[in-house]
Protein backbone atom coordinates (compact mmCIF):
# COMPACT_ATOMS: atom_id res chain seq x y z
CA UNK A 1 0.00 0.00 0.00
CA UNK A 2 1.08 3.55 -0.73
CA UNK A 3 1.01 5.57 2.50
CA UNK A 4 1.61 9.24 3.26
CA UNK A 5 2.12 10.58 6.75
CA UNK A 6 1.46 14.02 8.21
CA UNK A 7 3.43 15.11 11.28
CA UNK A 8 1.88 18.05 13.16
CA UNK A 9 3.96 18.24 16.34
CA UNK A 10 7.54 19.18 17.14
CA UNK A 11 9.81 16.73 18.95
CA UNK A 12 10.34 19.17 21.82
CA UNK A 13 6.68 19.33 22.84
CA UNK A 14 4.96 16.34 21.31
CA UNK A 15 5.10 12.60 20.72
CA UNK A 16 3.83 13.16 17.19
CA UNK A 17 7.19 12.80 15.36
CA UNK A 18 8.30 9.71 17.28
CA UNK A 19 4.92 7.98 16.99
CA UNK A 20 4.86 8.76 13.28
CA UNK A 21 8.35 7.31 12.89
CA UNK A 22 7.38 4.10 14.68
CA UNK A 23 4.35 3.84 12.41
CA UNK A 24 6.48 4.45 9.31
CA UNK A 25 9.03 1.80 10.33
CA UNK A 26 6.26 -0.72 10.95
CA UNK A 27 4.65 0.09 7.60
CA UNK A 28 7.93 -0.34 5.70
CA UNK A 29 8.66 -3.57 7.58
CA UNK A 30 5.29 -4.88 6.38
CA UNK A 31 6.22 -4.11 2.77
CA UNK A 32 4.25 -0.87 2.36
CA UNK A 33 5.66 2.17 0.61
CA UNK A 34 5.84 5.60 2.23
CA UNK A 35 5.01 8.03 -0.54
CA UNK A 36 5.73 11.22 1.38
CA UNK A 37 6.02 12.51 4.93
CA UNK A 38 4.58 15.98 5.27
CA UNK A 39 5.66 18.15 8.19
CA UNK A 40 3.11 20.81 9.03
CA UNK A 41 2.28 23.16 11.92
CA UNK A 42 4.94 22.78 14.66
CA UNK A 43 6.11 19.59 12.92
CA UNK A 44 8.33 21.76 10.71
CA UNK A 45 10.64 22.07 13.76
CA UNK A 46 12.02 18.61 12.91
CA UNK A 47 13.71 20.19 9.91
CA UNK A 48 15.51 22.84 11.97
CA UNK A 49 19.23 22.05 11.76
CA UNK A 50 20.00 24.44 14.64
CA UNK A 51 18.22 22.34 17.26
CA UNK A 52 20.60 20.78 19.78
CA UNK A 53 19.42 17.71 21.69
CA UNK A 54 20.67 17.30 25.27
CA UNK A 55 23.05 14.35 25.57
CA UNK A 56 21.28 11.10 26.23
CA UNK A 57 17.97 12.23 24.74
CA UNK A 58 16.68 10.69 21.57
CA UNK A 59 17.22 12.84 18.49
CA UNK A 60 14.01 12.07 16.62
CA UNK A 61 14.89 14.44 13.77
CA UNK A 62 18.17 12.57 13.19
CA UNK A 63 16.26 9.28 13.29
CA UNK A 64 13.79 10.57 10.72
CA UNK A 65 16.65 11.75 8.50
CA UNK A 66 18.44 8.39 8.69
CA UNK A 67 15.22 6.44 8.10
CA UNK A 68 14.33 8.58 5.08
CA UNK A 69 17.78 8.18 3.54
CA UNK A 70 17.81 4.45 4.10
CA UNK A 71 14.44 3.92 2.43
CA UNK A 72 14.50 6.82 -0.01
CA UNK A 73 11.49 8.54 1.54
CA UNK A 74 10.64 12.17 0.85
CA UNK A 75 10.52 14.44 3.92
CA UNK A 76 8.47 17.44 2.84
CA UNK A 77 8.18 20.58 4.96
CA UNK A 78 5.47 23.18 4.38
CA UNK A 79 7.10 26.48 3.42
CA UNK A 80 4.49 28.76 5.02
CA UNK A 81 4.60 26.90 8.34
CA UNK A 82 8.42 26.76 8.18
CA UNK A 83 8.87 30.50 7.54
CA UNK A 84 6.62 31.30 10.48
CA UNK A 85 8.79 29.12 12.74
CA UNK A 86 12.20 30.08 11.43
CA UNK A 87 13.10 27.10 9.25
CA UNK A 88 14.58 28.47 6.05
CA UNK A 89 15.85 27.05 2.78
CA UNK A 90 18.70 28.71 0.88
CA UNK A 91 16.26 30.58 -1.31
CA UNK A 92 14.14 31.74 1.63
CA UNK A 93 17.19 32.95 3.58
CA UNK A 94 18.22 35.06 0.58
CA UNK A 95 14.74 36.31 -0.22
CA UNK A 96 14.00 37.40 3.36
CA UNK A 97 17.59 38.51 4.07
CA UNK A 98 18.22 36.22 7.02
CA UNK A 99 21.68 35.19 8.23
CA UNK A 100 21.52 31.80 6.54
CA UNK A 101 19.53 28.69 5.75
CA UNK A 102 18.90 26.16 8.51
CA UNK A 103 16.92 23.36 6.93
CA UNK A 104 18.39 19.99 7.69
CA UNK A 105 19.08 17.48 4.95
CA UNK A 106 17.23 15.48 3.61
CA UNK A 107 14.17 17.57 4.63
CA UNK A 108 12.89 19.63 1.74
CA UNK A 109 10.84 22.85 1.85
CA UNK A 110 7.78 22.56 -0.40
CA UNK A 111 4.38 24.17 -0.93
CA UNK A 112 1.15 23.01 0.65
CA UNK A 113 0.11 21.73 -2.77
CA UNK A 114 2.53 18.84 -2.20
CA UNK A 115 0.34 17.72 0.65
CA UNK A 116 -2.72 17.60 -1.63
CA UNK A 117 -0.61 15.72 -4.16
CA UNK A 118 0.30 13.19 -1.46
CA UNK A 119 -3.38 12.75 -0.61
CA UNK A 120 -4.22 12.12 -4.25
CA UNK A 121 -1.33 9.70 -4.82
CA UNK A 122 -1.67 7.66 -1.63
CA UNK A 123 -3.97 4.82 -0.62
CA UNK A 124 -3.86 6.02 2.98
CA UNK A 125 -2.93 9.27 4.71
CA UNK A 126 -2.24 9.08 8.43
CA UNK A 127 -1.97 12.24 10.52
CA UNK A 128 -0.10 12.46 13.81
CA UNK A 129 -1.45 15.54 15.59
CA UNK A 130 0.55 17.45 18.17
CA UNK B 1 -8.22 11.33 -8.95
CA UNK B 2 -10.59 13.29 -6.75
CA UNK B 3 -10.51 12.32 -3.07
CA UNK B 4 -13.15 12.78 -0.43
CA UNK B 5 -11.40 14.60 2.41
CA UNK B 6 -13.06 15.40 5.71
CA UNK B 7 -11.50 18.11 7.85
CA UNK B 8 -12.46 17.84 11.51
CA UNK B 9 -12.21 20.99 13.60
CA UNK B 10 -12.19 20.10 17.28
CA UNK B 11 -10.20 22.95 18.83
CA UNK B 12 -11.28 26.47 19.72
CA UNK B 13 -9.68 29.34 17.75
CA UNK B 14 -6.82 31.41 19.17
CA UNK B 15 -4.15 28.76 19.17
CA UNK B 16 -1.65 30.94 17.39
CA UNK B 17 -1.25 30.01 13.74
CA UNK B 18 -2.72 26.53 14.11
CA UNK B 19 -6.31 27.34 13.22
CA UNK B 20 -5.28 29.52 10.28
CA UNK B 21 -2.88 26.86 8.98
CA UNK B 22 -5.60 24.25 9.21
CA UNK B 23 -7.91 26.49 7.20
CA UNK B 24 -5.13 26.99 4.62
CA UNK B 25 -4.79 23.25 4.25
CA UNK B 26 -8.53 22.89 3.76
CA UNK B 27 -8.77 25.69 1.19
CA UNK B 28 -5.76 24.36 -0.76
CA UNK B 29 -7.39 20.94 -0.96
CA UNK B 30 -10.59 22.57 -2.22
CA UNK B 31 -8.66 24.74 -4.69
CA UNK B 32 -7.01 21.56 -6.05
CA UNK B 33 -10.51 20.26 -6.73
CA UNK B 34 -10.75 17.64 -4.03
CA UNK B 35 -14.16 16.82 -2.54
CA UNK B 36 -13.82 18.64 0.76
CA UNK B 37 -16.18 18.38 3.74
CA UNK B 38 -15.80 20.06 7.11
CA UNK B 39 -17.08 18.91 10.47
CA UNK B 40 -16.97 21.05 13.60
CA UNK B 41 -17.04 19.11 16.85
CA UNK B 42 -16.76 20.15 20.51
CA UNK B 43 -14.94 23.45 21.03
CA UNK B 44 -14.28 23.53 17.28
CA UNK B 45 -17.81 24.92 16.91
CA UNK B 46 -16.51 28.23 18.29
CA UNK B 47 -14.64 28.68 15.01
CA UNK B 48 -17.98 29.13 13.27
CA UNK B 49 -18.69 32.29 15.23
CA UNK B 50 -17.10 35.64 14.42
CA UNK B 51 -15.71 37.22 17.58
CA UNK B 52 -15.35 40.89 18.50
CA UNK B 53 -11.94 41.15 16.87
CA UNK B 54 -12.21 40.40 13.17
CA UNK B 55 -8.44 39.90 12.89
CA UNK B 56 -8.53 37.07 15.43
CA UNK B 57 -9.93 33.63 14.78
CA UNK B 58 -10.75 31.91 11.56
CA UNK B 59 -14.49 32.51 11.29
CA UNK B 60 -13.93 35.02 8.50
CA UNK B 61 -11.96 32.41 6.59
CA UNK B 62 -14.67 29.79 6.97
CA UNK B 63 -17.11 32.31 5.53
CA UNK B 64 -15.28 31.77 2.23
CA UNK B 65 -16.13 28.07 2.03
CA UNK B 66 -18.95 28.44 -0.53
CA UNK B 67 -16.56 30.40 -2.77
CA UNK B 68 -14.37 27.29 -2.84
CA UNK B 69 -17.38 25.07 -3.59
CA UNK B 70 -17.20 23.55 -0.12
CA UNK B 71 -20.84 22.96 0.69
CA UNK B 72 -20.71 19.95 2.98
CA UNK B 73 -20.29 21.76 6.27
CA UNK B 74 -21.45 19.99 9.41
CA UNK B 75 -21.49 20.75 13.10
CA UNK B 76 -22.00 18.18 15.81
CA UNK B 77 -25.41 18.93 17.28
CA UNK B 78 -24.32 18.07 20.82
CA UNK B 79 -21.61 20.77 20.63
CA UNK B 80 -24.11 23.62 20.35
CA UNK B 81 -26.26 23.84 23.45
CA UNK B 82 -23.56 23.47 26.14
CA UNK B 83 -21.68 26.34 24.48
CA UNK B 84 -24.68 28.58 23.96
CA UNK B 85 -24.20 28.47 20.21
CA UNK B 86 -26.96 28.65 17.65
CA UNK B 87 -26.73 28.08 13.92
CA UNK B 88 -28.07 31.60 13.36
CA UNK B 89 -24.76 33.06 14.59
CA UNK B 90 -22.58 30.98 12.29
CA UNK B 91 -20.63 32.66 9.51
CA UNK B 92 -21.39 29.82 7.13
CA UNK B 93 -24.32 27.45 6.86
CA UNK B 94 -23.47 24.34 8.89
CA UNK B 95 -25.83 21.40 9.18
CA UNK B 96 -26.21 20.09 12.74
CA UNK B 97 -25.61 16.34 12.79
CA UNK B 98 -26.00 13.68 15.47
CA UNK B 99 -23.05 11.64 16.75
CA UNK B 100 -24.31 8.54 14.95
CA UNK B 101 -24.23 10.46 11.67
CA UNK B 102 -20.62 11.52 12.33
CA UNK B 103 -19.50 7.90 12.26
CA UNK B 104 -21.08 7.39 8.84
CA UNK B 105 -19.65 10.66 7.59
CA UNK B 106 -16.11 9.56 8.51
CA UNK B 107 -16.62 6.10 7.03
CA UNK B 108 -17.49 7.67 3.67
CA UNK B 109 -14.14 9.50 3.30
CA UNK B 110 -10.85 8.63 1.67
CA UNK B 111 -8.93 10.81 4.10
CA UNK B 112 -9.76 12.41 7.44
CA UNK B 113 -7.66 15.37 8.61
CA UNK B 114 -7.84 16.33 12.31
CA UNK B 115 -6.81 19.76 13.56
Amino acid sequence: MNISIAVHGDAADSESPSLALRFARAAVAKGHRIHRVFFYHAGVGLANALVVQPQGETDVAAQWAAFAEEHDIELAVCVAAALRRGVLSNDDAERYERSGPNVRSPFRIVGLGQWVDAVVESDRVVTFTA
Amino acid sequence: MQRRILFIVSHAPRRGALAAEFLDELLIAAAFEQKVSVLFVGDGAYQLVAGDDPAAGTARGYRALPTYDVEDVFVERAALKPRGLTAARFVVAARPVARSRVRRLIAAQHVVVPD
